[in-house]
């Protein structure tokens, strides 16, 4: 049941993403790709959602008890977040589009995830520290999706292609601050999850006698001060638009190198 | 004096980008002067000089195409468009040619109506500068004939995609909401002037700066705006957001670094420049600063063409308009060229007979008549052989078009003897056959 669950959302992100690339790049706007990519991704969520209720359920591991089920969470909120615009119409429907494959690699990582416990936190701290880890790389997943569109929208003004994907994406500037709202949503979320993984450093460093800041936590410093950095430059020194958006490609880029991270060298120190 | 042949050569925005044309271009004020220094070329018998931001084509009326044509070539060359490439047309391709330019059809954007009214300047210009008269003059006359059947006749008009709203459609494809953005139009072109309104209505507010202070104060008051002197360029360009560039400054009004300037002033924030000024009035190279969209005359019109691709149809129907007028222009001319010979003939003749008349009463009973009476009484005999092959002249252009045009023609040379020799018109003119009242008058 579980297996089959996973195999339909999996499908379906991958027929969604597929559908709404065709809406995006085709010469005529084909509301019918249009309405099966929302539907697509509609039917994803939903047997998404039921997949990890049902685990929930079967295993008692809660959406945030670990690597595993962050990382599905991550994965469906982000696309949660991706219906909601679509649903809601306008332009930034499209985003689906660098979401998507986004959420399914998310999807598949998860299942190859290590299942457990990845921190010596437990309890309500354990929740915070990767629900708020997991709500700053959600932010921050838009924010990429939202800087990756405004790159091609950049481009189709720049290259004055004025036809196709410059009037299906949205504005270069709502992208724009949207982008920026999005790393301002999910900085003060990350930064609570690195101060909780610190707290757990701190723990083990404590009963084991090792360093308090493991090669994840460096990491993830570097990944706070590149997001820090594009919102600092922001109002300090203008940088908007297309630097903005470069910045906040590199900062995710260093994200996703993160949680690869935790796949290559497991979750432990 | 024999027909002439019609010749054209020049480049559009098919064949010259902006950088070609806008070496070429030839402000409103100096169409005359341009139109005069043609006509002085050799062979070049009538001139037209049309200088548009899309086209810059020079046509010319002489007897010797080839001629002609190669004088076209040196004049553009030496003006800047050594390297171009020029087309040429001669004879009715170039007739041709210039009903398709005026009906629109030669347009980048298929349809547009300011091109009319810029070959009516052109020739204007022409008639001031005194260099187009009957022979190109007809040729213009009648393609704007064509062009006014093209209009209405045909739904070439209709649907139009403007160059406003397509700058419209890309600041907000740049900006989003345009209420509460501020638009500055820098001169006062008339395309400008429409795109700038055209923001307008989406709820951006509008700025004017003009060389002349009075012009934009003018303009803002006419479109609801504010006025700014030039001068304040550098100023007004940090805090608006797009700006609208049509003067007819010769250099760049706007060099990268002025952006450049401005852009540091702004924070970053987004600015779209439209520069349909040709010469161009923004510095290609302010286009590759970040966040700083650029647009000449070229891009928007391209974008313009895109948009109207579904006027293929109407266009169709323009050409098979345009082969009419043509065809009938050719039976025109040609019944101008078959009457040609006798209207002038008759007109010698009246001419003649006036001009010795009246050499004969000055030498004989108005002996006493003062230099100035004298002239009066030469211009008044001008103006009533004028007035009185009026109706002639024009009958017989009308009957020589006709099926029965060959008759008509012999019957006025028979009547009018245009076929005697000199021997006999002295004996007609002796027995005063042609004057009668002129010989009454003198017997008196």
């Amino acid at each position: 049941m579980l297996g089959g669950l996973l195999a339909a959302a999996a499908l379906l992100y991958f027929a969604a993403a597929v559908l709404m690339l065709t809406h995006l790049v085709g010469a005529a706007t084909s509301q019918a790709a249009r309405r099966a990519a929302t539907a697509g991704l509609a039917g994803a969520v939903v047997a998404h959602l039921a997949h990890d209720a049902l685990r929930w359920a079967g295993t008692g591991r809660g959406p945030f008890a670990g690597i595993h089920e962050g990382l599905s969470t991550l994965a469906l909120l982000v696309a949660g977040v991706a219906l909601g615009l679509r649903l809601r119409g306008g332009r930034l429907e499209t985003l689906g589009v660098f979401v998507a494959p986004v959420t399914l690699t998310m999807l598949l990582a998860a299942q190859g995830a290590d299942a457990r416990p990845s921190t010596p936190l437990s309890g309500a701290l354990l929740g915070v520290h990767v629900g708020s880890t997991i709500l700053g790389t959600a932010a921050f997943t838009v924010a990429f999706a939202l800087a990756a569109a405004y790159l091609v929208q950049e481009r189709e003004v720049r290259q004055k292609r004025l036809r196709g994907m410059f009037q299906r994406l949205p504005p270069l500037e709502v992208l724009d601050v949207a982008s920026y709202r999005s790393i301002a949503l999910g900085l003060p979320a990350l930064t609570l999850g690195i101060a909780t993984g610190l707290l757990a450093g701190v723990q083990e460093a404590v009963g084991r006698g090792v360093p308090i800041a493991s090669w994840r936590h460096y990491l993830a410093l570097g990944v706070w001060a590149v997001f820090a950095s594009v919102l600092v430059l922001r109002a300090v020194a203008g940088w908007r638009g297309h630097r903005a958006a470069i910045g906040t490609i590199v900062g995710y880029a260093s994200a996703v190198a993160v949680l690869f991270g935790y796949f290559v060298r497991g979750a432990g120190r | 004096m024999t027909a002439g042949v019609v010749v054209v050569v020049g480049l559009n925005h098919r064949t010259a980008p902006v950088e070609a044309r806008e070496r070429l271009a030839v402000p409103p004020e100096g169409l005359e002067d341009a139109a005069r220094a043609v006509a002085a070329l050799e062979g070049v018998r009538e001139a037209v000089v049309l200088a548009t931001c899309n086209r810059v084509e020079l046509y010319a009326m002489g007897d010797e195409t080839g001629a002609v044509a190669a004088e076209l070539r040196r004049h553009l060359q030496a003006r800047g468009g050594a390297g171009v490439t020029l087309y040429e047309h001669r004879g009715e391709a170039a007739v041709r040619h210039a009903f398709r330019v005026c009906a629109s059809l030669d347009s980048l954007v298929v349809g547009e109506p300011q091109i009319l009214g810029q070959v009516k300047e052109a020739v204007a210009a022409a008639r001031a500068a005194g260099v187009l008269r009957g022979g190109l003059g007809r040729v213009m006359a009648r393609a704007f004939q064509a062009a006014k059947r093209v209009r209405s006749e045909t739904g070439i008009a209709e649907g139009q995609v403007s160059v406003a709203s397509v700058a419209a459609d890309l600041a907000r494809g740049i900006f989003g909401d345009l209420v509460g953005r501020k638009v500055l139009v820098v001169g006062a072109g008339k395309m400008a002037l429409g795109a700038a309104r055209t923001l307008a209505r989406s709820g951006a507010s509008l700025l004017i700066a003009n060389r002349s202070f009075e012009r934009a104060a003018a303009l803002a008051r006419e479109h609801g705006a504010t006025a700014h002197p030039l001068t304040d360029l550098g100023m007004l360009l940090q805090h608006v957001d797009v700006a609208v560039c049509s003067t007819g400054a010769s250099g760049y009004l706007l060099t990268r670094h002025d952006v450049a300037t401005a852009m540091k002033a702004r924070r970053g924030r987004g600015l779209f420049l439209i520069d349909i000024a040709v010469p161009r009035n923004v510095e290609p190279a302010a286009g590759d600063l970040d966040s700083v969209f650029l647009y000449n005359v070229d891009d928007l019109e391209r974008a313009v063409a895109e948009g109207g691709q579904g006027r293929a149809v109407a266009a169709a129907e323009a050409e098979r308009v345009i082969a009419e007028e043509l065809s009938a222009f050719r039976v025109e001319e040609q019944a101008q060229r078959s009457a040609g010979p006798t209207i002038v003939a008759l007109r010698r003749r009246f001419q003649e007979a006036a001009a010795a008349e009246l050499e004969r009463s000055l030498g004989g009973r108005l002996r006493h008549l003062p230099e100035g009476d004298r002239a009066a009484l030469e211009a008044m005999l001008d103006a009533l052989t004028n007035k009185l092959l009026h109706a002639p002249t024009t009958a017989l252009k009308e009957a020589a078009g006709s099926a029965d045009g060959d008759e008509v023609l012999r019957a006025a040379r028979s009547l009018f003897a245009l076929d005697a020799g000199p021997a006999e018109m002295t004996r007609v003119r002796a027995q005063g056959e042609l004057t009668p009242q002129a010989k009454a008058g003198n017997g008196r």
